[in-house]
């Protein structure tokens, strides 16, 4: 019975194929794909496309962070985006995680990174993401780089037209967003778009102490562009609750970070060359206080009671680029220069103003080659080598850091086969250097070393596709905290990740597919000698008549405290008209995610303690509606 | 040059275009009311390669019909023209247009044009008539 319901449903969605209307809509899912850049070669690569975004109602960049491999979303303890947090009294440690927006680099002068800004942010202004992992192309990346994240904006010559959308979370959270996009007659298009979000998130008692990580949010977009050019302008003003903040047991009375930021960029081309200029500001009022106890030892700067602090930080980007090609060769090369400069206005810590580490510049300087070397027609050998120069105006913190990759690509009909060896170098950031004593241990930071062996094999027809990753780093010098008051330092021993990957995805007909994937993970830390993670995805979308449907199930097995963790979503879509939808998404439906550590130490003997476990994932319910004019 | 670039791509992008490849099937066949149409194309001329239906010809004159990806690339202006833009759509006697708005396809004919050729206008095509 079941054969003869799939053979009449098959029959059926090959005769719906052949009409005009069913050929729209298939163009309308499938053409996704079509708009991405081909940079294959340039990493392990996963594509999220327009249909994906809409249908699995991904809002903001962690909804898909879950997805892939080797990752888990996590905030630091001040409630910000930050992959590779230990739950310290840090800000932000992910520098390696770099965000594009096209093909600028959304940084700060401070923290390097963007992801700190952007990793929460809402999304509707994303036509389809990239994502590149395992030292990807230095095509891109001015910086060493573990996960390039390309977020493609949407254009006018595919929505052309505006949206407005409103929604609203079971944290009485109100959130609306609206976007136009157009073509001159000149052939220049713009794309502008405007949100403010709420932000209203779960609360959590500590030790009857509330803490909140609400940032009520206004991002500003705007694109103007033609053919061989591009003007980008971003602006995002966040009043932040900073959630755990500084507080050594986790339990600050007041924690509040406001920010305003704006990014203004060009990108041109101009026949063979490529040009990049674009400059970043953020300036961040902190103002934390804890009821706490500071210590003669420490000359009253620890623990905190009081931090408040104004700062500014500039970044000034540039980049030139020259691309040759010839029959079996795709030849690119570019100079990068990077300015990274911050001042305090004012930094007072427990009531005492900090002297000034004489340090606030930071120059990178970068060159680079790559060449795709065709072998043959379907085989390329790609070579890449990367020099960055780190340079800072009043520290002995300079650094001379060198990057290679290596990677072979094969393809035939239905299979891929990429082989990928790289070895990078990274140095600190800004806010890192000189803060010996307050974030790191020693005066000067090791560079720290990650050499990576990638294999990725992918075989696809028609219907489905089967995909496996496997992954090998080698991390030397990486920087952990101490339990001297969380101070960073080089950790003398290897540290290797093993990372297995399967993935299956089956298009069971023309508009809906199934995921299902599998991953192993094994390193050592220093905490955990032999730190292992299962982790099982499902996922499932569909479309019935006006319904989309969205199912996705995460089982996370980790042997740090032989703990479970759960996660299911649900969305559903229900397009009213063509213009008009309504939507509802579960997120973290269970409350059963996977959690992450925070550090804390009793106040008064400032010995360690049990730390706290809490989801970055709260559980969300979010009714939407869009409606497109 | 060789076609380096197309074994990076995904399978899937290569279905994509084979669906938009199969809409210029369907809605050209019905309009010419025949099993071959010569088409000039100014643009992703590799992409009609497997088209049993669409045979690309490189002299415009040659052909039974223009699309034009560029309105700049125009040259044969006494022929059937399709293009990709509604703003070409609108300022050029085009006899239809595939573009895209609001995020999703659109396909718009336009009748007096297409019957000042002649073309036939098949029933199925006539909801999409301006």
């Amino acid at each position: 019975m079941l054969k003869i319901l799939f053979l009449f449903t098959m029959f059926f969605n090959l005769l719906l194929a052949e009409t005009i209307d069913d050929l729209l809509k298939v163009i309308e899912i499938k053409s996704d794909l079509s708009e991405k850049t081909k940079l294959q070669n340039g990493g392990i690569s996963f594509i999220f496309t327009r249909s994906d975004i809409e249908r699995m109602q991904v809002n903001k960049l962690k909804d898909i962070l879950i997805s892939l491999p080797g990752m888990e979303y996590k905030e630091s303890s001040y409630g910000f985006p930050d992959l590779f947090t230990y739950g310290d009294n840090k800000a932000f440690i992910s520098n390696n995680v770099r965000v594009f927006i096209d093909n600028q680099e959304i940084a700060t002068g401070m923290y390097g990174s963007g992801f700190m800004l952007l990793g929460d942010m809402d999304l509707d202004f994303i036509d389809h993401i990239e994502v590149y992992l395992q030292n990807p192309s230095y095509e891109y990346t001015t910086e060493s780089t573990l996960m390039l994240i390309k977020l493609y904006t949407k254009k006018a010559k595919k929505d052309n037209g505006g949206k407005f959308k409103l929604s609203h979370n079971n944290y009485n959270s109100n959130a609306g967003s609206v976007y136009y996009a157009d073509e001159f007659k000149s052939r220049w298009n713009y794309f502008s778009y405007f949100s403010y979000d709420e932000n209203k998130r779960k609360k959590y008692k500590v030790n009857s102490v509330k803490v909140s990580r609400d940032y009520p949010t206004y991002h500003a977009l705007a694109s103007i562009y033609n053919q061989n050019n591009r003007f980008l302008l971003q602006v995002i003003s966040q009043k932040k609750d900073s959630f755990l903040d500084t507080s050594i047991d986790l339990t600050p009375k007041k924690a509040k970070v406001d920010s305003d930021f704006i990014h203004f960029g060009y990108d041109g081309n101009y026949k063979n060359f490529y040009l990049l200029l674009d400059f970043d500001h953020k300036r961040t009022n902190s103002d934390f206080r804890d009821d706490v106890e500071p210590k003669k030892e420490y000359n009253y700067l620890y623990p905190i009671a009081s931090q408040i602090s104004t700062i500014y930080a500039y970044l000034y980007n540039s980049e030139l680029k020259y691309k040759y090609t010839t029959d079996s060769n795709v030849f690119i090369t570019g100079i990068k220069y990077r300015y990274k400069t911050f001042k305090y206005s004012h930094l007072y810590r427990n009531g005492i103003a900090l002297p000034k580490t004489g340090n606030d510049k930071q120059i990178v300087s970068s060159a680079f080659i790559e060449n795709q070397y065709f072998i043959q027609t379907n085989s390329i050998l790609n070579i890449g080598l990367m020099g960055v120069k780190v340079k800072n105006n009043a520290s002995l913190q300079n650094n001379n850091l060198y990057n290679y990759r290596i990677s072979h690509t094969y393809t035939n009909n239905n299979y891929i086969f990429k082989t990928i060896v790289g070895h990078s170098e990274s140095s600190i950031d800004p806010y890192l250097v000189n803060s010996t004593g307050f974030f790191i241990k020693d005066k000067k930071v090791d560079k720290i070393i990650n050499n990576n062996i990638a294999e990725n094999i992918i075989y696809s027809n028609e219907k489905n596709r089967y995909e496996l990753i496997i992954s090998y780093n080698k991390l030397d010098n990486y920087l952990i905290p101490s339990f001297d008051r969380y101070l960073l330092y080089n950790y003398k021993k290897d540290i290797n990740m093993i990372d297995l990957y399967g993935s299956y995805k089956r298009e069971y007909n023309k508009i809906d597919n199934f995921l299902f994937s599998v991953e192993y993970q094994k390193f050592r830390t220093a905490i955990i000698d032999k730190f292992k993670k299962l982790k099982l995805r499902f996922r499932n979308l569909n479309s019935f008549k006006k319904y989309d449907l969205f199912n996705e199930f995460i089982y996370t097995h980790t042997n740090d405290d032989k703990q479970d963790y759960f996660l299911y979503n649900l969305g559903i879509k229900y397009h009213y008209s063509p213009d008009l939808i309504i939507s509802l998404k579960g997120e973290n439906i269970l409350d059963d995610s996977y959690k992450q550590y925070y550090m804390r130490a009793d106040k008064d003997t400032l010995m360690p303690q049990a730390p706290l476990k809490i989801a970055p994932i709260d559980r969300t319910f979010i009714l939407s509606m869009e409606y497109y004019f | 040059m060789k076609a380096i670039y197309i074994i990076i791509v995904f399978t899937s992008y290569l279905f994509a275009n084979s669906y938009e490849i199969k809409l210029y099937e369907t809605i050209f066949t019905k309009l010419f009311n025949k099993p071959v149409i010569y088409l000039f194309v100014d643009k992703n001329k590799k992409e009609f390669k497997n088209s049993k239906v669409l045979k690309i010809v490189n002299n415009c004159k040659k052909a039974d019909l223009v699309l034009l990806y560029d309105i700049n690339n125009l040259k044969c202006k006494n022929k059937p023209l399709f293009v990709t833009s509604y703003i070409d759509f609108k300022n050029l006697d085009a006899i239809g247009a595939f573009y895209w708005r609001k995020g999703r396809p659109q396909l718009i004919l336009n009748k007096k044009i297409i019957e000042s050729y002649n073309l036939h206008l098949d029933k199925s095509l006539l909801k999409y008539l301006e």
